[in-house]
């Protein structure tokens, strides 16, 4: 079934099955987006996983589909990170490092520097490069779903990749 | 006019991006979490609501303990609202496997005691998801083989047949302990194994 057909169904039954198929289509990748955005905190991504499905069950029948129910499930989980990062903006983001690359066989992915790289990023930065190069969105989505300007969200994507560059590049003089 | 911020990745940085991992999955516990919180936010039907009937219905026909245990125990897991266990998964998991003797002749009751034990099944499991010590209760269904590599044994009628677990948090194993021993399961004559669950840490 395609994601209309069961959110149609959803809708009509509230159906719990239902549910469950939407939820594991779209969750893992969800969940990713969460722990990317905030810096790799496990427990605040399953707060704004667990946040973005209650509002989602909400508001479904209010989605036109004027774009996919994936691109419409991130904006609201981009909203649920920025609503608990608010929250807890006393933390200290390096003390939530590390939970997100900690399993999974990460360590031995040839991946692991560019991934810790983009974690490791302020996280003005790392949320504009995480939507924008990982997440293919244009600047226009990105800055909406940011709430910035365009002109922020590029320059924050600038800065963004040159920081990640020079530490790709410093890693590789390290290495030979 | 050249942009001030004007930037594009290299074909190579566009490969690494795209290399990337695209999924992870979540802890399995995050699913049941917000299944019961969107039950409590009464916005998905829940399909132990209906169940609930069923059980009444059986174990009003039947009188058996083992309906009253696994009736008790989807009821807490249903009015479970914990949702604690998404920040605080610190403290090491303990399963409590229920065990009792489940054939007919150890399980006749009158409905009156039925609905008796079922309360306290109920209220035991609520006590403990409002501490924040539950983390999940399933029933398990009667019917029960153990398999070896020549044959297959029906046991059907255990004497020790494990009718349902509870996974719950606990600073030790001595905490665990108490908390079983709190079981109106052992007040009934059941007997609980408490295992704690490696995690390899």
């Amino acid at each position: 079934m395609t994601d209309r057909e069961l959110v149609e169904h959803f809708l009509e039954t509230r159906d719990e099955n239902t549910f469950k198929q939407i939820y594991r289509r779209h969750t893992s990748a969800l969940y990713l987006l969460a722990l990317r955005l905030n810096g790799g905190a496990e427990s605040d991504a399953q707060d704004a996983l667990q946040e973005t499905w209650i509002r989602a069950c909400r508001k479904f029948a209010d989605f036109n589909w004027n774009s996919k129910l994936r691109t419409w499930l991130s904006g609201i989980l981009i909203n649920c990170v920025r609503e608990i990062y608010k929250k807890d903006r006393k933390k200290n983001e390096t003390e939530l490092v590390d939970s997100v690359f900690s399993r999974n066989g990460y360590q031995t992915n040839k991946d692991f520097d560019l991934e810790k790289i983009i974690q490791n990023l302020p996280s003005g930065y790392r949320k504009v490069l995480v939507l924008h190069d990982i997440e293919g969105y244009t600047h226009e989505e990105t800055s909406n779903f940011l709430e910035i300007s365009i002109g922020t969200s590029k320059s924050q994507l600038y800065h963004a990749r040159k920081s990640v560059r020079n530490s790709l590049s410093k890693g590789q003089e390290i290495e030979r | 006019m050249k942009e001030e911020f004007e930037d594009f990745l290299s074909e190579q940085e566009k490969s690494q991006f795209a290399n990337l991992p695209r999924e992870k999955s979540p802890p399995n516990f995050l699913e049941e979490a917000i299944m019961k919180n969107l039950k409590k936010e009464n916005l998905i039907h829940t399909n132990e609501q209906q169940g609930t009937w069923s059980f009444f219905k059986l174990a009003t026909a039947f009188a058996t303990a083992f309906l009253i245990l696994a009736f008790g125990i989807a009821i807490g897991f249903w009015l479970n609202t914990d949702t604690n266990t998404l920040a605080e998964n610190k403290n090491p998991q303990y399963i409590l496997l229920l065990r009792s003797d489940s054939s007919p002749q150890a399980t006749k009751l009158s409905n009156d005691e039925i609905t008796r034990r079922v309360k306290e099944y109920t209220s035991w499991a609520n006590e403990l998801s409002e501490k924040g010590t539950l983390i999940s209760a399933e029933k398990l269904k009667s019917k029960t083989e153990i398999l070896d590599k020549n044959a297959e044994t029906s046991l059907s009628a255990n004497d020790d047949a494990v009718v349902g677990f509870f996974v719950i948090k606990a600073e030790n194993y001595e905490k665990a302990k108490s908390v079983a021993k709190d079981s109106p399961h052992l007040k009934y004559g059941g007997r609980v194994e408490v295992r704690e669950i490696d995690k390899g840490q």
